[in-house]
């Protein structure tokens, strides 16, 4: 009897084991922007697990990692390090927009797929760059945004499909808060999100995504 | 809208955009609305720095009624009777199924092959390409104050 018990035990570890190795292995590369806890403070999962970060700000490193308990070895200065180092699947850009097309540039050719927080890019030139790696390395490049997990957005949209309330005619959509500055996000992220240079704009590109997605 | 529209591109795109807290934002606007135009509808969208309480919310308004996106769990169907009368239906929703209820997950069940996204889902490229157009006229909009068509 303890002895079969003992065996389900050694089976269910080697079956965790295993779904570890299968996980998907992501990096992310930017600390910076407010939504990274969404990573940081994901529980392991068998699905996919972080297991390298790049930012060469160590302070804003160091802050994080003892607020989310990670460790600061998997914390390197630049892509192509983290990359040699730890080898990942996938990674997640939580920097400023701009930079998502030079972390497309750096994984496409390498096979990484990536993702990467709302909007996609700062410019529609940017984000045809990116189509275009996308397509030639067959990568996956998607965008992440808050309303996708919405239940009320799926369901609005399956009761238009079904005809719920006749013909479309107009649609209002309205996104935003007070201000980055009102609402206390950090220094790193207003730095970056108030440059029309790395955002692509204000409240235009930010919250504009949410509507013209 | 490019979801709801299955990936179809507006006609025109006109945007008007301001500073109203040059003091926080001096670089950039803080208030916009930018108008769509499709074939057979219209979409308002208004990104904001400004609103009071913090929204993500839609509304989408059909021939006989009106459905609102209140927030994540709440939504409102509303069937015109009349003139200005109407029947109004409350639902109250939970989480998203997995795993749709977490981008990572999403993430590694398309690199595993788990998931197909149609190509105007919100996360697929496809989507965001037209959306980065849309995005983009409305910034040359707002500046040349002029509407810009989308051949």
């Amino acid at each position: 009897m303890k002895q079969a018990f003992l065996i389900l035990v050694l089976t269910f570890l080697s079956f965790i084991a295993k779904a570890q190795e299968t996980a998907v292995k992501l990096g992310v590369v930017g600390l910076t922007h407010g939504h990274v806890g969404w990573i940081l403070g994901r529980e392991s999962k068998t699905d996919i697990n972080m297991v390298g970060i790049v930012e060469p700000n160590k302070v804003l490193a160091k802050k994080l990692s003892t607020e989310f308990g990670f460790s600061m070895d998997l914390v390197f200065d630049t892509m192509d390090e983290m990359i040699k180092h730890v080898k990942p699947d996938a990674v997640a850009a939580f920097g400023n927009i701009k930079n998502h097309l030079n972390v497309v540039e750096i994984c496409a050719p390498k096979g990484i797929h990536v993702m990467v927080e709302k909007p996609l890019a700062t410019t529609f030139e940017d984000a045809l760059k990116i189509q275009s790696l996308s397509e030639k390395y067959k990568i996956h490049v998607l965008t992440n945004y808050e309303t996708s997990w919405y239940q009320t957005n799926v369901k609005a949209n399956d009761l238009l499909n079904n005809g719920a309330i006749g013909v479309l005619r107009k649609v209002i959509i309205r996104d935003g808060h007070k201000g980055p500055k009102k609402i206390g996000v950090s220094n790193e992220f207003l730095e970056w999100l108030t440059d029309p240079e790395l955002n692509g704009g204000g409240a235009i590109t930010d919250f504009g995504c949410y509507g013209a997605n | 809208m490019t979801w709801i529209n299955k990936g179809k591109r507006p006609n025109s795109v006109t945007a008007v955009t301001q500073q109203l807290q040059p003091e926080n934002n001096p670089n950039v606007d803080d208030d916009a609305t930018i108008i769509l135009t499709y074939d057979n509808e219209m979409a308002i969208l208004q990104p904001s720095w400004n609103w009071p309480i913090g929204r993500k919310d839609m509304e989408l308004y059909g021939t006989k009624g009106a459905i609102y996106s209140d927030n994540p769990t709440q939504l409102r169907l509303r069937i015109s009777k009349g003139y200005s009368d109407y029947t109004e239906e409350t639902f109250l929703l939970g989480e998203r199924e997995e795993p749709f209820n977490d981008p990572f997950a999403v993430f590694a069940a398309v690199i595993t092959g788990k998931l197909k996204l149609e190509p105007f889902n919100v996360y697929a490229l496809e989507n965001n390409i037209i959306t980065m157009e849309i995005l983009q006229a409305a910034i040359i909009s707002s500046k040349t104050k002029k509407t810009i068509l989308l051949k």
